[in-house]
């Protein structure tokens, strides 16, 4: 199940409803996330989860299941 | 449903909008702020051409500059394309519509090594970027110019947060820092030769915010992002309070408290003896804030007091406090009474001759701030800390007097306002209006405008608003095409009498239309009114229209909210109306014409050359 944290932070930074937020989304069916929506993202889950990717991450974490599996990683850490 | 996330929005007045905003907020709220109408703010469109990516900043800058007041739209052409972006009318810039454009351009963006590898080339790389960089900049913005009397923004140059020489960069003269302050003066030196341009000062943007961290180097390998994430508020934040000084007069005049204010201690109990001022803490917070109010009062801000109190022990206080830095004589106009500040602050603004929106208020009591907001709305209320070592960076960090020019006016304001009080005593002595107007010895000096009265011009336009016929706002670029067209006649008077030199108090603009002479503007500030100034003025834009073969004189009176003093200007002036609505006068020059007043001796200044193209 999708986190309501992490879905509410999506839609804000790829400026879309919180219900296309789904476990497949990626930029290939989300047009607006583009390079530089990606970037607000990975910057807005960085300033609410209170993590921060490096260079390679953010390269890859282009996909629901990509940030979900990549934020449980760091819970289990914290 | 996605709106009710948006703290803030609609809900807050945005002045008082949180200032601890996450990234997922500034998204929320830069969208809600798009989609609704928000008649509260000022529509403005801003283009961005930048060397690195700038797309970025955008929900950040839309809410930063409904903060200022404005709601932003903007534009961002792809990174590194300034020609192309502003040459091709086909260009995303061009087809935009842009009100302002910002132009940011890095020399390491164009040539890496020549920052880096400084010392490769002893600087000359450098210099030789530097240059070229420059001179591209001033063609984007005459370019720019000659489509647009838009302001121009352009960002000038911040060291990296690796220096070369390490500590030791301020040693030597031949360093990165000092090639890039050189960089920065030449900068601002080559704008000037494009009205309406401006540094956007970028420089001290970074160093203000801490050059370590200010790049993400993430965000610039993966998109050149040239700012970290966490800088972007602030990048935001510093762009839309420039433009918002590029775009809008500043305020003229700050209303203080005292007690709690400008001394510690409240002056009825405590008394002289008692309160907090002085060179130990805490009177020296009260101390150093009155040193940074006279700064203000330095670069023309004038200074004004509402105060409960009684006003025999505030006067005993401003005469025989030994730390009281700021002089009963500093004060414009003081109301110390027990009314309510509201109704203070009108009567101050009716005193000086200015709009209640002219006025700042700042009161370290919450009370009185909530009293003022809700019964003088367009007086601007400063939200005070309460800590008063805070009060000189709250004054600063507000936007309220940002001025993008010093011009001679606003230095010598204060003691113009000194010559005021003088001469309004010399008009109570005199027997008659008359007597006192020929006992004041006046001068009046005319001339057109040129490359030393435009900005002084521009600024009298832009801000006055009683004795303002028309109210057209013409910016400086216009202006400057206009003094250059030789069917248009842009005139100014300057007026000193015995008390003291005014400066340049009234303009008026003439062009000409076949055979009528028609005054698209006709401006003067309040200051000088019932001298007969506008009979002067008025004289010489005639001969002007007569020189030019006009045969009448239009003159028109648009009604605001605020001009309806010179609503009879053209009737006693002589002129006929010839509508109904009293809105258009004229004046047939081969019958008759206005005179010079006998009360002002005349002085013509010679007719400045042309600007050089």
């Amino acid at each position: 199940m999708l986190n309501a944290r992490l879905r509410d932070v999506m839609a804000a930074a790829l400026e879309i409803a919180p219900e296309r937020i789904t476990d497949d989304a990626s930029p290939s069916t989300i047009e607006t996330w583009d390079s530089v929506q990606h970037i607000r993202l990975v910057l807005a889950l960085e300033g609410e989860f209170g993590i921060r990717f490096s260079a390679d991450e953010i390269a890859e974490l282009t996909s629901v299941r990509a940030i979900e599996e990549r934020l449980r990683r760091s819970d289990g850490k914290g | 449903m996605e709106r009710a996330e948006a703290p803030g929005a609609g809900a807050v007045g945005w002045a008082e909008m949180p200032t601890d905003l996450t990234s997922a907020d500034y998204f929320r709220l830069s969208r809600t702020l798009q989609k609704e109408p928000r008649p509260d703010l000022a529509d403005v469109r801003v283009a961005c051409l930048g060397s690195h990516s700038l797309q970025f900043v955008e929900p950040f800058l839309v809410v930063e500059g409904a903060r200022l007041g404005m709601r932003i739209t903007s534009y961002f052409g792809p990174f590194g394309q300034f020609e192309q972006e502003i040459g091709n009318q086909e260009s995303g810039l061009n087809r935009f519509g842009a009100d302002a454009l910002v132009l940011w351009l890095r020399p390491e963006d164009v040539d890496p090594d020549a920052s880096i590898r400084f010392h490769g080339s002893g600087g000359s790389r450098f210099r030789t970027v530097v240059a070229e960089s420059i001179k591209r900049l001033v063609g984007c913005a005459q370019e720019f110019r000659a489509r647009s009397k838009g302001p121009i923004l352009v960002a000038n140059f911040s060291p990296p947060a690796a220096l070369p020489l390490g500590p030791f960069e301020a040693n030597n003269r031949d360093s990165l820092t000092y090639a890039i302050w050189e960089a920065n003066a030449q900068l601002r030196d080559a704008i000037q030769a494009v009205p309406g341009t401006v540094v956007w000062d970028y420089a001290n943007l970074v160093a203000g915010s801490g050059r370590d961290g200010w790049t993400d180097p993430r965000l610039w390998a993966l998109a050149r992002i040239a700012v970290a994430g966490r800088n972007q508020p602030s990048l935001a934040a510093h762009l839309a309070r420039t433009l918002r000084g590029a775009l809008r007069a500043p305020a003229k005049c700050l209303v203080f408290d005292l007690d709690g204010t400008i001394w510690g201690g409240v002056i009825g109990d405590d008394g002289i003896d008692g309160i907090q001022l002085g060179d130990d803490y805490p009177g020296s917070a009260y101390k150093a804030f009155q040193r940074y109010l006279l700064g203000l009062m330095d670069r023309g801000i004038l200074l004004a007091v509402a105060s409960k109190n009684d006003l025999e022990v505030v006067r005993q206080a401003f005469s025989d406090h030994p730390d009281m830095l700021i002089k009963w004589t500093d004060l414009a106009a003081a109301r110390i009474n027990w009314q309510p500040k509201s109704a203070n602050l009108r009567e101050i603004a009716r005193e000086l001759n200015l709009g209640a929106d002219a006025l700042v208020f700042f009161d370290d009591n919450p009370i009185e701030r909530a009293e003022v907001r809700s019964n003088a709305p367009e007086v601007q209320v400063i939200e005070v800390p309460g800590d008063p070592l805070l009060y000189p960076t709250t004054l600063a960090a507000a936007a309220h007097f940002d001025q993008l020019s010093l011009t001679e006016e606003d230095r010598a304001r204060a003691v113009m306002y000194l010559d005021d009080r003088r001469r309004q005593a010399a008009a109570e002595r005199a027997a008659s209006p008359e007597e006192f107007l020929q006992g004041l010895g006046m001068t009046g000096r005319v001339g057109l405008a040129g490359d030393g009265t435009l900005g002084r011009i521009a600024q009298l336009i832009g801000k006055t608003n009683q004795f303002n016929l028309t109210t057209r706002r013409h910016t400086l670029a216009e202006l400057s095409d206009m003094a250059r067209d030789p069917r248009t006649v842009v005139a100014w008077m300057r007026l000193a009498d015995r008390f003291g030199d005014q400066g340049l108090i009234a303009v008026g603009i003439l062009r000409k239309d076949g055979e009528c002479g028609l005054i698209d503007s006709f401006v003067m500030s309040c200051r000088v009114m019932n001298r007969g100034v506008e009979q002067a003025l008025a004289a010489y834009l005639c001969e002007h229209a007569r020189r030019l073969d006009c045969h009448t004189m239009i003159g028109e009176y648009i009604p605001t909210r605020k001009n309806a003093i010179v609503s009879g200007l053209y009737a006693a002036l002589g002129f006929r109306q010839v509508d109904d609505a009293g809105r258009r006068f004229e004046l047939d020059l081969r019958r008759s014409t206005v005179a010079w007043p006998g009360t002002i001796r005349r002085e013509e200044a010679a007719t400045p050359t042309p600007a050089a193209e």
